[in-house]
C-alpha cells in the first residue's frame, strides 16, 4: 500500500465531517486505566469516536493517525509501537507476513455473528458480483498452516468493520447526467470528449484500477485478471495512459480529498476518480457532482482492525473491548452519516432516525434535510444516494483495492506515467 | 434655457463659457491621465509578470533539480542529497514568498497557497524518504544479507554445493529485484527458494533457512515499496502538481497581461477617439462661444458705437433695446439712449444759448452802430469846432466834451470788441510790426497819465530781440493798453513796469513774454478766479470809483486766447499785481519804408463823390472835406451815385454802405461795370469782417469806419488819390 488514505482523508475529516482533534482538550492520562494505542488513518481515528469509546469503556485511548504508507511501515517494522492497527484490507498480507499482527480470536468478538457475508464470503447477497482482486474474505481466516485464506477457522487476521465502494464523480454542469448502472461507465474517464478535463487519483493501488476499468470499458484492452495484472498487461495499460497523458487528456492527479474537491470546484476537471467525502465536499461548495454508478461495477475497499503481535494482557483485553465497541452500534451510526458502511449495520439501525437509515442504507429519497456528524446539513430533502442502497451498491463490485503481485512494477510505471 | 443664458450678465456668460471649455479640457486631461495610468499599470504588470516569470522559472528549475536529486538518492542514498533537496525546498519557499508578494489576483493567491502547501508536504516527505531509505537499507543490506550469510555458512559447512548454488541464485535474484528493479525476479526468487526447499537433502534446517530468507525478502520488498511509493508516487506527484501549478501561474499571468494589454490598447484607441472628438468639440465650442459672444456682446457694442457715431449726425436714431438680452450691454445701450437724449437736450440748449448770444451780440453791434452814427456827428463837429476861434472858457468846455466823447467811444469800441469776440467773429490779423515801435507807442501813451498820478512807468525790453515779427499788433497793443491802464488806474504810489522778455525758440519762432507789474492795491484771492469773466471787477464799487465797462480784462483774455495765449495773474492785496502773457510769433523781414511816403506827398485838390443818406454824416463829411481843401458832390442813394459817376468824372468816391433805394454794395458793383479805375472807399458803422469782405468783393478799395475823424479821412484820401 502506498499513497495513504490518510492523505486523501486527512482534511476531509475536518472539511466534511467538521471534526478537529485540535479543538478538543487533551486527554489526561490516568494510571489506573488501561491505555490502548491505536495506529491508523483519519477515516476511523476520529476524536468523537475516541471520546465516546473512552467514556463507554472506561479505558484510555491514544490515537496516532498517519498516512497509509507510514502507518504500514511503522506497524510492519515495529509492532511494539501500537496495540491496534486500523487500515485497509490490502495491507493485511504485509503485516501478516511481517509478523506484526496476531490472530484475533473470533470467540472474543461479541458481534461476530452479526457481521455480514461481504467479508465472510465476499458476497452480500448470493446474486452479487464478487469483484476481482483481493476480496477481504480471501485474507480473513488464519489457516492452520499460519497462512491467510477464505476457509473459516476460529481466528481471523482482522476484524471487519468500515467499508465502502468508490467510483468517479462528474459535474453535471458539463456532463449530462447518465443512468446509474446503465449508461454511467468507467469508460468516460478515457473518453475523447472529456479530453483535458479528467482527473485521476495519484495512487497506483487505486488509480490503476480506475484506469484499467476505463481502458477495458472503452475496449482499448482486455485483462486476463485485472486484480492481478501481468507485466505485459501493465505495460499495455500504461502505454495507453501515457499516450493519453501526452495528448493532454489528464488535467491532474490528485493526492488528497481536498485537492480532488479543488479540482472539481475550480473547473480544472469535469470528471475524476473520487472518494465519497470528496463528492459531498464538492456538493457542499455548490458543484453538482454525481457519484457515478458505473455499469462495470464499483471499486470497493474494506477497513481492517488488527491486533499487534506484541500486545497482551490487560491491554489486549482492552483492545478487544474497543473492537467490540466499534461493532456495538454507535460507531456504525456515526460513520453512516459520513457515508461509510459498517459490517453489522443492523445494530446501528436502531440508533439512526428512520429517514437517515433509509437514505444511507436503503437508497431511499431523504424526506427532510439530513445533518452530518458536524451538525450541518449534508443531505437535502429529496436527494437519493447515488447508486442506491447498500445491497445494490455492494452487489456491483468490479474490483477490490488490491496490492498486486506486480505492484512493484506498477510503481515504476506509475512514475513513468506521472512524468510523461 | 438658451434664453436664460442670453439674459445672464456678460461676466457670468464669459465665466460660464470659459468654465465649460475648462470642464472639457479637464475631462480631456483626466482621460489622458487615466490612460497614462493604465499604461503605467500595464508597464508595472508587465515588469511584475517578467519578474514573476523569472522567479517561476527558478522554481521550476529547482523542482526539476529536486526530482533529479530524488532519483540520485535512489541510487546513492547519500544524506548530502537529502540536504540538497531540503535546500531546494527552502529556496522554492523563498521564491514563492517573492511571487506571493506580487500576486494580485485572488486566483493566483490561491494557486500560490496551494504551492506553499505542496512544498511543505514535499519538505516533510524529503525528511520521511530518508527514514524509509534507511529502513530499506536495513532490511535489504543488513537483514537479508545476514539471512543469506547464514545460509551460505550452513550450506558450506554441510558441503551442499547444489543447494548453495541455488541459494546464491536466489539471493542474487532477490538483490537484483530490489536493487535493479528487475520485477520478474521476485517470482524467480520465490521459485528458487521453493526449489531449494524441495531439493532432496538431509537437513530440515534448509526449509527453515529458506522461510527466514523469504520473510526477510518480503520485508525488504515491503520496505522497497514503502520507499518507492513515497519517492516515485507521492513526491513525484507533488513535484508534478507543483510544476502544473507553476505553469498555470505563468499562463494566468500571461493571460492577465494579454487581457490588460488588449484592454489598455482598447482604452488607448477609445481615448484617441475621445481626444479627436474632444479637440473637435473644443474647437466647435470655442467657435460657438466666439459667435455667441460676438452676437451677444461685440456686435451689440459695435452697434452702440455706430449709433454713437450716427447720433452726432442724425437725431432720430436710438439704440435698439433688445428683448433678447438683458445684460450689461443692454444696460449700456439704455444708458447710451439716455446719454444721447441728454446730448440732444444739451445740443438744443447750446443752440438756444448760442442763438441768444448771437442775438445779444447782434443787438450790441447794432446798438453800437446806431450810437456811433450820431457820435460820428458829435466827434466830427467837435474836431471842426476845435479849428475855430474860441475863448478860453469855450476851449475848456470843448475839451470836456472831447474827453467825454472819447470815453463814450472807448466804451462803444469795448462793447463792439466784446460782441465780436463773443460771436466768434474775431480773427487775428498777421502783419509784420516792430516791437520797438509798439513799446514806444505804449510808453508814449502812458507816460503822461503816470506822471500825473505821481508814479513811475517803466518799459523794459530784454532778450534776443528781433527787429520785426509777424502778428496782430493792434490786438497785442489793445491787451497791453488794457493791462497798463488798469495798472496805472489801481496804483496810487510806486510804479508800473512793463517788461518784455523775448526768447528765440528751437523752431525759429520767438516767444514774447509780456509782463505788467504794479505796486497797486492788489486783488483779493477769492476774486481771482472770476477776474476774466465778463462784467467783473474785483469790487463793484471799483467801476463806480475808477470807471470802465468792466469788459477790459475779459476782452484782453479772449484776445490772448484767440492768439493761442493765456493771461496769468499773480496778486497780493496791498502789495501789487502782475499780469502776464506769452505769445509765439514768427520773425519778419523789415517792411519797405514807403509808409512814410504819404507824409511827403503834396496834397492836391480833388473832386470827391459822397454817397450818404444821413444828413449829420453828410455835414460832418462835407465839413471835413472842406477843411481838407477838396471839392465834393453829394448824393443820397446808390442810383444817384451811379448816375453821377456816369455824368461826371471824380477822383474818389466815399460810399455809405446802408442807403435807401440802392445800397453802397450794389451801387459799387454797377459803377465797376463802367469804371474800374476810380477808388471807392466805403463809409460804414458796420465794422464786422464780413462787411469788409462784402465791400472788397463788390469792388471797393477800402473802408472807413464811422464816426469819421478828420485825421483818418485825410490819411485815406491821400492813400487813394
Amino acid at each position: 500500500m502506498n499513497k495513504n488514505r490518510r492523505d486523501f482523508l486527512i482534511d476531509s475529516a475536518k472539511t466534511i465531517a467538521g471534526t478537529s482533534i485540535a479543538i478538543h482538550a487533551p486527554y489526561i492520562l490516568s494510571k489506573e486505566k488501561v491505555t490502548v494505542r491505536v495506529l491508523g488513518t483519519h477515516v476511523t481515528l476520529q476524536e468523537e469516536l475516541r471520546k465516546k469509546a473512552m467514556k463507554d469503556l472506561g479505558i484510555n485511548l491514544e490515537f496516532e493517525p498517519k498516512g497509509s504508507a507510514a502507518v504500514l511501515q511503522k506497524a510492519a517494522a515495529n509492532p511494539a509501537s501500537f496495540d491496534l492497527y486500523e487500515q485497509w484490507s490490502d495491507s493485511i498480507n504485509v503485516l501478516w507476513q511481517a509478523g506484526a499482527i496476531q490472530p484475533i480470536d473470533i470467540e472474543r468478538l461479541t458481534y461476530w455473528k452479526e457481521i455480514n457475508p461481504i467479508t465472510k464470503t465476499g458476497k452480500l447477497v448470493p446474486e452479487a458480483k464478487e469483484g476481482l482482486g483481493d476480496a477481504p474474505y480471501k485474507l480473513l481466516y488464519v489457516q492452520d498452516n499460519k497462512s491467510l485464506g477464505a476457509k473459516p477457522t476460529k481466528s481471523i487476521s482482522f476484524m471487519p468493520y468500515v467499508h465502502n465502494v468508490d467510483s468517479f464523480g462528474y459535474n453535471t454542469n458539463h456532463i449530462a447526467k447518465g443512468k446509474p448502472y446503465e449508461t454511467e461507465s468507467w469508460g468516460w474517464l478515457l473518453d475523447e470528449k472529456y479530453k483535458g478535463k479528467v482527473g485521476l487519483v495519484n495512487a497506483p493501488t487505486i488509480g490503476i484500477f480506475d484506469a484499467a476499468l476505463a481502458a477495458e470499458a472503452k475496449g482499448l484492452m482486455k485483462f486476463n485478471d485485472m486484480g492481478n495484472m501481468s507485466i505485459q498487461e501493465i505495460d499495455k495499460l500504461f502505454k495507453i495512459l501515457i499516450e493519453k497523458k501526452k495528448q493532454g487528456h489528464f488535467a491532474g492527479l490528485w493526492s488528497s480529498v481536498p485537492q480532488s474537491i479543488d479540482y472539481m470546484a475550480t473547473g480544472r476537471v469535469h470528471l475524476e476518480s473520487m472518494f465519497s467525502p470528496g463528492v459531498s465536499g464538492s456538493r457542499g461548495l455548490g458543484v453538482p457532482v454525481v457519484y457515478a454508478s458505473p455499469k462495470e461495477g464499483y471499486r470497493a475497499w474494506h477497513g481492517v482492525m488488527c491486533l499487534s503481535s506484541k500486545t497482551s494482557g490487560h491491554v489486549k483485553d482492552a483492545a478487544y473491548k474497543y473492537m467490540n465497541w466499534w461493532l456495538s452500534g454507535y460507531a456504525g451510526s456515526f460513520i453512516a452519516r459520513q457515508g461509510y458502511y459498517i459490517s453489522n449495520p443492523e445494530r446501528s439501525e436502531s440508533l439512526l432516525p428512520k429517514d437517515e437509515w433509509n437514505f444511507w442504507y436503503n437508497g431511499i429519497e431523504a424526506k427532510k434535510d439530513l445533518k452530518g456528524t458536524d451538525g450541518k446539513i449534508s443531505i437535502r430533502a429529496g436527494e437519493i444516494r447515488d447508486g442506491g442502497s447498500y445491497i445494490k451498491r455492494f452487489s456491483n463490485i468490479a474490483i477490490w483495492n488490491t496490492v498486486m503481485n506486480n505492484y512493484d512494477y506498477t510503481l515504476e510505471k506509475w512514475y513513468e506515467f506521472l512524468n510523461s | 434655457m438658451f434664453n436664460r443664458i442670453v439674459h445672464l450678465p456678460v461676466g457670468i456668460k464669459i465665466i460660464l463659457g470659459l468654465s465649460f471649455v475648462l470642464a472639457v479640457l479637464v475631462l480631456q486631461n483626466f482621460s489622458i491621465l487615466n490612460t497614462i495610468n493604465q499604461t503605467n499599470e500595464l508597464q508595472r504588470r508587465t515588469s511584475k509578470y517578467g519578474n514573476a516569470t523569472r522567479v517561476l522559472m527558478q522554481i521550476e528549475l529547482l523542482t526539476s533539480d529536486l526530482q533529479k536529486d530524488i532519483l540520485a538518492f535512489d541510487f546513492f542514498g547519500k544524506k548530502s542529497l537529502i540536504d540538497e533537496m531540503l535546500k531546494d525546498s527552502k529556496d522554492i519557499d523563498r521564491y514563492l514568498k517573492v511571487i506571493s508578494k506580487s500576486a494580485i489576483d485572488s486566483k493566483n493567491v490561491e494557486t500560490i497557497e496551494k504551492m506553499f502547501k505542496l512544498n511543505k508536504e514535499l519538505k516533510t516527505n524529503i525528511q520521511e524518504i530518508y527514514t524509509r531509505y534507511q529502513h530499506l537499507k536495513q532490511t535489504r543490506d543488513n537483514d537479508l544479507y545476514q539471512k543469506y550469510q547464514n545460509g551460505i555458512k550452513f550450506f558450506e559447512s554441510k558441503k551442499m554445493q547444489k543447494a548453495e548454488l541455488t541459494w546464491v541464485k536466489a539471493y542474487l535474484s532477490a538483490m537484483n529485484f530490489l536493487n535493479k528493479r528487475e520485477y520478474r525476479l521476485k517470482i524467480k526468487t520465490y521459485d528458487l527458494l521453493k526449489d531449494l526447499k524441495e531439493q532432496k537433502n538431509r537437513f530440515k534446517q534448509v526449509g527453515f533457512i529458506a522461510d527466514n530468507f523469504k520473510e526477510a525478502f518480503d520485508r525488504a520488498v515491503q520496505a522497497n515499496r514503502s520507499y518507492l511509493s513515497l519517492s516515485r508516487v507521492v513526491m513525484a506527484g507533488e513535484a508534478n502538481e507543483f510544476l502544473i501549478l507553476a505553469r498555470k501561474l505563468k499562463e494566468q499571468g500571461l493571460t492577465d497581461l494579454i487581457q490588460i494589454k488588449s484592454k489598455t490598447l482598447k482604452e488607448f484607441e477609445s481615448i484617441i477617439w475621445l481626444m479627436y472628438f474632444s479637440i473637435g468639440f473644443t474647437v466647435i465650442l470655442l467657435f460657438g462661444l466666439a459667435i455667441f459672444y460676438r452676437q451677444s456682446i461685440t456686435n451689440r457694442i459695435l452697434e452702440i458705437t455706430n449709433t454713437f457715431k450716427e447720433i452726432m449726425a442724425k437725431e432720430n436714431i436710438y439704440f435698439k433695446g433688445n428683448d433678447k438680452h438683458s445684460d450689461e450691454v443692454d444696460e449700456l445701450s439704455k444708458a447710451a439712449d439716455s446719454f444721447k437724449q441728454m446730448a440732444l437736450d444739451l445740443k438744443d440748449a447750446k443752440k438756444e444759448a448760442e442763438l441768444a448770444t448771437k442775438i445779444k451780440s447782434e443787438f450790441l453791434a447794432n446798438m453800437s452802430h446806431e450810437i456811433r452814427t450820431p457820435m460820428n456827428g458829435i466827434i466830427g463837429m467837435i474836431s471842426l469846432l476845435e479849428s475855430t476861434s474860441l475863448d478860453s472858457e469855450q476851449t475848456k468846455m470843448l475839451k470836456t466834451i472831447t474827453s467825454s466823447g472819447n470815453s463814450l467811444l472807448t466804451i462803444l469800441n469795448d462793447i463792439l470788441d466784446f460782441s465780436k469776440l463773443e460771436a466768434g467773429k474775431f480773427i487775428p490779423e498777421n502783419h509784420p510790426f516792430s516791437l520797438d515801435n509798439l513799446l514806444d507807442d505804449i510808453k508814449f501813451l502812458f507816460k503822461k497819465p503816470a506822471i500825473e498820478k505821481g508814479i513811475a512807468f517803466n518799459v523794459n525790453l530784454s532778450g534776443d530781440v528781433p527787429n520785426y515779427v509777424i502778428g496782430d499788433i493792434t490786438r497785442i497793443k489793445q491787451i497791453l493798453i488794457n493791462l497798463c491802464s488798469n495798472a496805472i488806474k489801481f496804483t496810487e504810489e510806486g510804479s508800473v513796469d512793463l517788461s518784455v522778455l523775448t526768447r528765440k525758440m528751437s523752431d525759429g519762432h520767438y516767444s514774447l513774454k509780456f509782463e505788467v507789474r504794479d505796486s497797486g492795491i492788489g486783488i483779493e484771492k477769492d476774486v481771482l478766479p472770476f477776474l476774466f469773466d465778463s462784467f467783473t471787477q474785483a469790487d463793484n464799487s471799483i467801476t463806480r470809483r475808477f470807471g470802465g465797462t468792466g469788459l477790459g480784462l475779459s476782452i484782453s483774455s479772449k484776445l490772448a486766447f484767440a492768439m493761442h495765449s493765456k493771461i496769468y495773474v499773480e496778486s497780493e492785496l496791498d502789495v501789487g499785481s502782475c499780469f502776464s502773457f506769452e505769445i509765439i510769433l514768427e520773425k519778419a523781414r523789415a517792411p519797405e519804408v514807403k509808409d512814410e511816403v504819404p507824409e511827403v506827398l503834396i496834397s492836391k485838390k480833388l473832386k470827391i463823390l459822397v454817397a450818404e443818406d444821413n444828413a449829420i454824416n453828410v455835414i460832418v463829411i462835407s465839413k471835413a472835406l472842406s477843411a481838407l481843401g477838396h471839392d465834393y458832390v453829394h448824393v443820397v442813394n446808390g442810383i444817384e451815385a451811379v448816375r453821377a459817376m456816369k455824368n461826371e468824372s471824380f477822383d474818389l468816391v466815399l460810399m455809405d454802405m446802408q442807403m435807401p433805394v440802392m445800397d453802397g454794395i450794389v451801387a459799387t458793383k454797377e459803377i465797376r461795370t463802367f469804371n474800374k479805375r476810380v477808388p471807392i472807399l466805403a463809409l460804414t458803422a458796420n465794422v464786422m469782417p464780413e462787411d469788409k469782405e462784402k465791400c472788397l468783393q463788390a469792388g471797393m478799395n477800402d473802408f472807413l469806419t464811422k464816426p469819421i475823424k478828420l485825421p483818418d479821412l485825410r490819411t485815406f484820401i491821400e492813400k487813394y488819390s
